[in-house]
C-alpha cells in the first residue's frame, strides 16, 4: 500500500501500517523490558517521523516494513540511553522535552484549533502536507485552484493576525 | 489593506522559495528598507511554525484514533492476542 498515494485516507494507510509493522516492534521493545505502552509510544512516534518523510518528499522505501522498524529500533535505543543515563548520573534527571520550544503556547494553539479551525486545517493541507491547490481545491470543495489559493491566502493573513494579536496579549500576561 | 494583502502574498513566495533572481534580491532590499514588511516576516514565520505544530498534532491524534481502533475492533483480535502475548 503506498503511502504517498492521494486516493487513499491517511487512516487507512496507517491502519495498514499499525497492522502490518506494530507486533514487531512490539516484540523488540518487549525482548529489551519495555511494556507495552512504552512500545505504543515509540511506535506512534515512528509513524509521525514516517509520515513527515514522505510528505517532504522523500520516496517511499522499497522495503518499508524494515525502513519503519529501523526507525522505531533507533528511537528505543535513543530512550533507553536516556534512562541509563539519567539512573547513572550523567545527565541531570529532567524532562528530555523540556529543550523543545513550541512555537505557540497551549493557550493559542486551542483558540486557533477551535475558533480557527477551517483556516487552520486549511494551511495545514497545504504548508504540513504539502498538497498543491488543486488538492487543495478537491479536499475543501473550492470552484478550483485558483479559488484554493485565494481562500489560502485569506486564512493565512486571518491567522496570522490572531497569532500576531494573541502573541503580544499572552506576551503581557507574562510580564 | 491592499499592501497588507500583498505583503501576505509576496512574503508567502518568498518563504516558499518560489521567488529566484532578481525577484528574491527586491524582495530582500524592501526588507532593509521597510519595518513593516519585517515585522510581517516575522509573524508569517512564526504563524507556518504554529501550523506545522498544528499538523503534526493532527496527526498525532489521528495515530492514537488508529491504535484505539486496532485494540478494539473485533476484526483485529488476533492482532491483539498476538501482540498482548509478548508482554504477559
Amino acid at each position: 500500500m503506498a503511502i504517498n498515494n492521494p486516493t487513499i485516507p491517511r487512516a487507512e494507510l496507517l491502519e495498514a501500517l499499525y497492522i502490518k509493522v506494530f507486533p514487531a516492534v512490539a516484540r523488540y521493545v518487549s525482548k529489551r523490558g519495555g511494556t507495552l505502552d512504552e512500545a505504543k509510544d515509540v511506535f506512534h512516534d515512528t509513524l509521525v517521523i514516517y509520515m513527515e518523510h514522505i510528505l517532504n518528499g522523500r520516496e517511499v522505501p522499497n522495503n518499508e516494513q524494515a525502513y519503519i522498524m529501523g526507525i522505531s529500533k533507533h528511537l528505543w535505543s535513543k530512550r533507553f540511553d536516556e534512562v541509563t543515563k539519567m539512573y547513572s548520573g550523567d545527565i541531570p534527571f529532567t524532562d528530555t522535552d523540556a529543550d523543545y520550544t513550541e512555537a505557540a503556547t497551549p493557550k493559542l494553539m486551542h483558540l486557533l484549533s477551535t475558533t480557527g479551525k477551517k483556516c487552520m486545517d486549511l494551511l495545514s493541507a497545504f504548508y504540513y502536507e504539502k498538497l498543491d491547490a488543486e488538492r487543495l481545491a478537491q479536499r475543501f470543495g473550492f470552484s478550483g485552484s485558483r479559488s484554493a489559493t485565494v481562500q489560502k491566502h485569506k486564512c493565512l493573513e486571518k491567522v496570522k493576525e490572531t497569532v500576531k494579536q494573541k502573541s503580544l496579549q499572552y506576551e503581557d500576561f507574562m510580564e | 489593506m491592499k499592501t497588507s494583502w500583498n505583503n501576505t502574498v509576496e512574503t508567502d513566495s518568498y518563504l516558499n522559495g518560489q521567488c529566484s533572481g532578481e525577484k528574491k534580491v527586491l524582495f530582500e532590499a524592501r526588507l532593509l528598507l521597510e519595518p513593516d514588511l519585517k515585522e510581517n516576516l516575522h509573524w508569517q514565520k512564526t504563524t507556518r511554525a504554529i501550523v506545522q505544530q498544528y499538523g503534526r498534532q493532527q496527526l498525532k491524534s489521528e495515530v492514537e484514533q488508529v491504535a484505539h481502533h486496532v485494540f478494539t475492533a473485533r476484526k483485529y483480535v488476533s492482532f491483539k492476542e498476538k501482540v498482548f502475548s509478548f508482554f504477559r
